[in-house]
């Protein structure tokens, strides 16, 4: 066995223990052996749990049963048992009497009732033959306290009673003699023999050894008592039997143990009631000022009155516990009593004026209080009760103001507002007190005071705990600010509208005032430039929410952004709201207008940040998003204008060319084509810049514009080579624009130039003879020495060609024919360079002499080579040739002339090639004058 | 369900131990213990009465009781013959020598006298010598034998007596004598019931004295008494750590088990059992804290330690108290390791060993005890009759024992016919009393027993009950 083997190797531990310690002992004279040697520690459980056969009941009972014939009475476990015991054959008794029934249907039932009713009958009979055979057996007691429990089981209560009987009789002093004569007097009160029950009651009261039923027989004894009329000697029981009792502080009851209190005053209180109510009370206990339950029984007498309905007994009852007992510490239990008594009568003024008394009495502020303990159990009732009243009345107050809008009442309601405010304030949200309180002033219009109620009831910190006040601090601050001039500078309650609006919204979103609201605010808001308030406004109530719906709330929200200067998000939203197909043209065409307002505002920002790319982009896109909008062409333009600032040809010429194909008609056209003109310029495309040039000419506006148009296009056309180009623009210049003068002179100028280069004399001679003409009819004050140099050289060109002309007529015969040609062609030329030389041009002057000069000297050795007549003699001939040389000699001699001229201008300081080559011809015709080696003087090449 | 044996159970179990072994005996007394007093108290009064009967009587019949007028010489004739186990004789002398001693009363011999008269319960001469010496009127003769009769009344637990000789005297008596008195005031106050007093009393007693161990455990107790466990504990623990005895001293043994049980009431149990882990083994106490070893492991849920030292004190062949109530806890530890047959047979084996306990007791009951075969621990106060221990000093007064031996004694010595009459005749009366004395232990360790079957039975009830619950 397990039980076995544990001993045995305990045995072993111990035995090897002991050996050790008694050898330790012998080796060690310091320490002797001790228990600890044989005390084993922290022994190992690790054995598995072993269980005995489960045993049948009837072993069970019999193990109880053979246990408690032999346990004492005062045996520790024999109620342990005795309880178990019964329980056991209880069970026994339900399972037979359940057997019983199932087995009716098999007539077993009989047979099992029989085998109980034998268990018991057996009892019954070995307990009666026992005390009949040995009377005066010492334990016959116990016998006879078993035979009246046998015969109650069996159901033979009288012959129970009976027996409890003799055993009271027999043995008075027995253990059991309390218990039967505890049964008896429950028997005699069941049977409502109370007399008898009020005999046997008192038995167990007077016996020692009674305490099991000495309260429960005082106080059964009470009754027996009351039922017979004797109520001052009930009234005595029961009160002894609550002292007995000894009840701890009320509060500190468990549940059974208050009903038994309860119980115990409901039966004083019923006969103190019998008695005539608080009169005989106080008789009773006026010679009992110690009494620790007085106030408890007035309490309960009064409660009895309250359950027939005698509210003014009840009333009474407390009143006159107050009258008579003014320092009892239960005196405010008496006042709340009477509250609650008047409150569930009903009689609502007897409340009222009971509840005036009691705040009257007990508020914080009243005298009450000095050297009050304030934490106990009646303080806090009172406390507890006086708020939960002034609640009370400010509701009562409050509702017959509203029914009666009277002044008085108002006055009413609010001194009660104002009592709770008092005393009771940290509980203020608590009760609503506050949000009720607002209410009462906001009826009355006092929205200043009332907003502020409003808001102690709405808002803990910034949190909203009150979701009707937290609503009404926002229509109340609305109402202020509305009521305030506009032009008032006191922004506090549009401040705190908005602020709770904010709140409110972002609380209850889904709330169906709150879009309303929001709106509202929001409008309050923009209007009084929040915008960032406006945003998050129109966020919260917008936010997932479909655009056309809102489209007020989140063109504010738009606009907002804008005045931010955030015009990207201003941006983002006007588009959002443009998107909206349904938008009506004149919404569309102001929005479209606002976006590009929004976009043109980045431009200006990056502008301003110098961010260049970026701000000539925003500029840019605007004409794309909308090129409608008023400020579209102004975008594109300052685009091009930023670009061309920043030589940003390409683009530039590409929003010019965007402009010029969006906007033809616009003022900044002309503009933007010289800016064009000018892009093609600086980007090398001379052509193309010439031609925008010649279109700016032929655009309507300022003639300077266009003729310098016209001009900037011939010179670049002049300088790309393309002559014909040219010289249309020149002569398209020349046609058009004769003033000023100069350039007019200039053009033809030009043109003499160009045509010269493609050789053409017509096309020279043309703008020769123009320049000629306009010299002519030209005024005086407009001509300039470049217009007479021009003006000079048409003729020096004229000039030359007909010396050209004169030069290439040869006198051939008939010479006089050929001779007056050339004379003619002389003469002209001669004229013609006379006229050049008029303007004082020291060029043509110079040229115009020496050409001069030249021409005679061409003609006089033109005479000279001249043909000869045919038909001429020698002598004839010599003769000729003698009167050809006179002929021809004063033309040289003319020539020589004009060379002198020429050279005498050195004396002037003027000196140029002309004068020069005159020099060289001088030398050649006038050799003995021009062909001499200069004078040096000796001394000059000593000195050197 | 949950076990009956709870722990309050074991607490009232150890409890009885606690009272065994503290000095004061409070036990409720009963009628029959009351009335068992009463005839003592008559027979303390007729004892003295024959002694100074049979002393006078002697005094007279024998003619050759020497007279000697020096009182040295008196002492050392006196010595000689109490040594020699003639203490009748010793006496004799004194009486017929009563001059000498009158005229020498204030000779410290006079003390060695008087210390001889009442340990043998010769009153009469005692008091007369008492007398003379208060009639001297030196206030140290006088409280040396106020001390030593204090002794003689508390060996016949007569604390009203002691106390009241005791008070104020101390300062007047050697200082080992004062040590003494100041021991015995103390354990008078706590008879009486006055433990604070008592506590002061023990204070007054150096740590140098030979009396201080006995002190420290009677303050131990004393502050048991009052609830002031701590401060038993420092004074007990202190006192062994620094006292540098072992438990080859028996007063080490005493102390720890007070210590140890003051302990396991507290619930202490770990320095509990470290306590009674230092009782020696073959100590008068061995068992009873063997016993609180079990006790002590079973609260600690070392289950295999406590039924170690259960099975130990079980298997002892002595029949105490301990061995008793080990058969009832065996089953318990058992029960508490889940051995449910081992738990059941352990019922069993305490059933049958209380019956035969019981059977054997009854059959002790039938028939008169010889007070011969009975011996007396002194130091326990424990009277052992066939090899079973019964409580004697916590009921009754040892003096009682003595004046019936010594009436055995007188009774064989006594010349005189009426009074050898008289002497037998209280020998009677005492051997009554001494009958009832021990059919009252026995009864009382037979409630004792039963209770125990009883709670085998109700244990083996609750075992049954268990099982078939377990099975529901």
């Amino acid at each position: 066995m397990y039980c076995g083997r544990i001993q045995r190797k305990m045995f072993r531990v111990s035995l090897s223990l002991l050996i050790a310690g008694i050898l330790t002992a012998c080796n060690s004279e310091d320490k002797p052996p001790s228990l600890a040697d044989l005390d084993v520690t922290n022994g190992k459980q690790s054995e598995q749990k072993v269980f005995i056969k489960p045993k049948s009941t009837d072993e069970i009972r019999k193990a109880y049963a053979d246990y408690l014939n032999n346990a004492d009475v005062d045996d520790r476990s024999r109620i342990d048992a005795l309880s178990r015991l019964a329980e056991l054959e209880f069970s026994y008794s339900n399972k037979l009497l359940q057997e019983s029934e199932e087995q009716k249907e098999q007539n077993k039932a009989a047979r099992e009732d029989k085998i109980y009713e034998a268990r018991l009958d057996k009892t019954i009979e070995l307990l009666s033959t026992s005390l009949k055979d040995y009377p005066k057996a010492k334990n016959n007691d116990t016998l006879l306290y078993q035979l009246a429990k046998a015969y109650d089981q069996k159901g033979q209560h009288q012959e129970s009673i009976d027996t409890l009987y003799q055993l009271v009789e027999k043995f008075p002093k027995s253990p059991f003699y309390v218990e039967a004569q505890f049964r008896i007097a429950e028997d005699a009160f069941s049977l409502q023999d109370y007399s008898s029950a009020e005999f046997a009651y008192t038995e167990v009261i007077i016996s020692p050894e009674n305490s099991v039923f000495y309260e429960k027989s005082l106080f059964k004894r009470g009754w027996s008592r009351f039922k017979q009329q004797f109520y001052t000697d009930a009234v005595d029981d029961f009160l002894q039997a609550v002292l007995e009792h000894n009840f701890d502080e009320f509060e500190k009851l468990s549940k059974s143990e208050r009903e038994q209190f309860d119980e115990y005053f409901r039966a004083i209180g019923l006969a103190f009631s019998y008695l005539g109510g608080s009169e005989p009370l106080h008789d009773y206990f006026k010679d009992r000022p110690d009494f620790l339950y007085t106030y408890h029984t007035y309490s309960m007498v009064s409660e009895i009155y309250l359950k027939q309905e005698r509210y003014s007994d009840a009333v009474d009852t407390h009143k006159q516990f107050i009258k008579f007992y003014p320092e009892s510490d239960n005196i405010p239990y008496s006042y709340l009593k009477i509250i609650e008594i008047w409150k569930n009568s009903g009689f609502t003024n007897k409340v009222y004026d009971a509840i005036e008394t009691f705040y009257v009495k007990y508020n914080p502020s009243s005298n009450y209080w000095k050297n009050q303990n304030e934490n106990s159990r009646v303080n806090r009732a009172i406390r507890r009760s006086l708020k939960e009243y002034v609640v009370l009345m400010t509701g009562y107050y409050h509702n017959k103001f509203q029914k009666s809008a009277t002044k008085a009442d108002y006055v009413k309601t609010e001194l009660w507002y104002q009592r709770y405010l008092k005393h009771y304030s940290a509980y203020a949200q608590q009760d609503n007190i506050y949000f009720l309180y607002a209410e009462l002033l906001s009826q009355k219009k006092h929205y200043v005071k009332a907003l502020k109620y409003y808001e102690l009831a709405a808002y803990d910190n910034d949190l909203i705990i009150h979701k009707d006040a937290a609503y009404a601090t926002i229509v109340m601050s609305d109402k202020l600010h509305a009521s305030q001039a506009k032009d008032a500078k006191d922004k506090q309650y549009l401040n705190k509208h908005i602020a709770y609006a904010l709140k409110y919204s972002q609380k209850y979103p889904a709330d169906k005032r709150t879009h309303q609201l929001i709106k509202h605010a929001a409008e309050l808001s923009y209007k009084a430039g929040e915008y960032k308030t406006t945003i998050e406004l129109v966020d919260i109530a917008t936010t997932g929410k479909p655009v056309d719906a809102n489209e007020y709330l989140i063109m504010l929200k738009a606009e907002s952004y804008f005045n931010l200067n955030e015009f990207s998000e201003s941006e983002s939203i006007y588009t959002l709201l443009l998107a909206n197909k349904q938008l009506n043209i004149n919404k569309r065409k102001e929005y479209q207008d606002k976006l590009a307002l929004s976009v043109y505002k980045q431009a200006e920002k990056a502008q301003t940040e110098n961010n260049i790319p970026v701000a000539i982009n925003h500029f840019s896109r605007i004409s794309g998003l909308v090129p409608s909008s008023a400020i579209a062409a102004t975008g594109l333009y300052d685009a091009i204008a930023l670009n061309m600032q920043h030589k940003q040809w390409a683009n530039a010429i590409s929003d010019i060319k965007r402009f010029q194909k969006l906007y033809p008609n616009n003022k900044h056209s002309t503009e933007v084509s010289k800016k064009l003109s000018v892009a093609y310029l600086s980007s090398n495309q001379g052509i193309k810049a010439a031609q925008e040039f010649e279109k700016i000419s032929s655009m309507g506006g300022d003639v300077s514009v266009k003729s310098a148009a016209l001009w900037q296009a011939a010179e670049l056309y002049e300088e790309k080579g393309k002559l014909d180009d040219a010289i249309r623009s020149y002569e398209e210049y020349a046609r058009k624009f004769t003033k000023p003068y100069p350039q007019y002179m200039e053009s033809m100028h030009k043109l003499i130039e160009l045509y010269s280069k493609k050789s053409s004399s017509s096309g020279v001679a043309k703008w020769q003879k123009q320049i000629i003409k306009a010299d002519k009819s030209a005024l005086n004050n407009v001509k300039n020495d470049r217009t007479k140099y021009i003006a000079s050289f048409a003729y020096l060109g004229m000039a030359r060609s007909e010396q050209q002309r004169f030069e290439k007529i040869h006198l051939s015969l008939p010479l006089k024919k050929s001779l007056s040609r050339k004379k003619n062609a002389m003469q002209s030329s001669v004229k013609l360079y006379g006229k050049a030389s008029k303007y004082k041009i020291y060029e043509a002057s110079t040229e115009a002499t020496h050409s001069i000069a030249m021409i005679y000297k061409h003609f006089s050795k033109s005479l000279l080579d001249s043909d000869r007549p045919t038909n001429l003699n020698a002598e004839e001939l010599d003769q000729y040739e003698i009167l050809l040389e006179d002929q021809a000699f004063p033309f040289e001699d003319k020539s020589i002339e004009f060379l002198e001229i020429n050279l005498a201008r050195v004396k002037e300081g003027l000196y140029n090639d002309w004068i020069k080559k005159s020099y060289q011809q001088l030398v050649v015709v006038f050799p003995v004058r021009y062909k001499r080696q200069p004078k040096q003087d000796d001394y000059i090449n000593v000195m050197h | 369900m949950s076990s009956w044996f709870t722990r309050p159970f074991l607490a009232l179990l150890s409890l009885t131990f606690i009272f065994a072994i503290a000095v004061p005996a409070y036990a409720e007394e009963s009628s029959i213990q009351s009335s068992i007093q009463g005839r003592i108290l008559e027979l303390e009064d007729d004892f003295k009465t024959l002694s100074q009967a049979f002393f006078e009587s002697e005094l007279a019949a024998t003619k050759t009781v020497e007279t000697l007028t020096n009182i040295d010489h008196l002492a050392r004739q006196v010595a000689k013959l109490n040594q020699s186990g003639d203490t009748a004789g010793a006496i004799l002398l004194l009486y017929h020598n009563q001059p000498t001693l009158n005229n020498n009363i204030d000779n410290k011999q006079v003390f060695e006298f008087i210390d001889l008269l009442l340990s043998n319960n010769e009153w009469h001469l005692a008091s007369v010598l008492y007398e003379a010496i208060e009639y001297e009127g030196d206030k140290s003769l006088l409280a040396t034998v106020k001390f030593l009769f204090a002794k003689y009344h508390a060996q016949r637990h007569e604390w009203k007596q002691v106390h009241g000789l005791l008070r104020g005297i101390t300062t007047e008596l050697a200082s080992e004598n004062a040590d003494y008195a100041n021991l015995l005031n103390g354990s008078a106050l706590q008879y009486l019931r006055q433990h604070r007093q008592a506590i002061d009393s023990y204070k007054k007693i150096p740590a140098t004295s030979r009396y201080y161990s006995y002190a420290k455990l009677n303050s131990a107790i004393a502050n048991i008494r009052q609830g002031w466990w701590t401060d038993a504990q420092i004074a007990i623990t202190d006192y062994l750590a620094s006292s540098g005895k072992d438990n080859r001293d028996e007063m080490v043994n005493r102390l720890n088990l007070v210590l140890g049980y003051a302990l396991l009431q507290r619930e202490y149990y770990r320095d509990a059992r470290n306590a009674f882990r230092q009782v020696g083994l073959e100590s008068r106490y061995t068992n009873r804290a063997l016993l609180g070893i079990g006790l002590t492991a079973t609260s600690q849920g070392d289950f295999v330690g406590g039924l170690n030292a259960l099975s130990i004190l079980k298997d002892k062949k002595t029949f105490d108290l301990s061995v008793d109530e080990s058969y009832l806890l065996v089953p318990y530890v058992y029960e508490k390791l889940q051995q449910e047959l081992t738990v059941s047979a352990s019922y069993t084996e305490a059933m049958n060993y209380y019956q035969q306990r019981i059977d054997k007791l009854k059959q002790m009951l039938k028939s008169p005890i010889d007070f011969s075969s009975v011996t007396y621990d002194v130091s326990t106060s424990i009277l052992i009759s066939q090899q079973t221990s019964l409580d004697y000093g916590k009921h009754y007064p040892r003096s009682f024992l003595n004046n019936y031996r010594l009436l055995q004694k007188y009774a064989s010595l006594a010349k005189n016919k009426t009074l050898k009459k008289n002497i037998d005749k209280s020998l009677q009366t005492h051997a009554l009393v001494f009958q009832q004395i021990m059919k009252h232990l026995l009864e009382l360790r037979l409630e004792y027993l039963k209770s125990y079957l009883n709670q085998s039975r109700y244990g083996l009830a609750r075992l049954y009950d268990s099982s078939n619950e377990a099975t529901q």
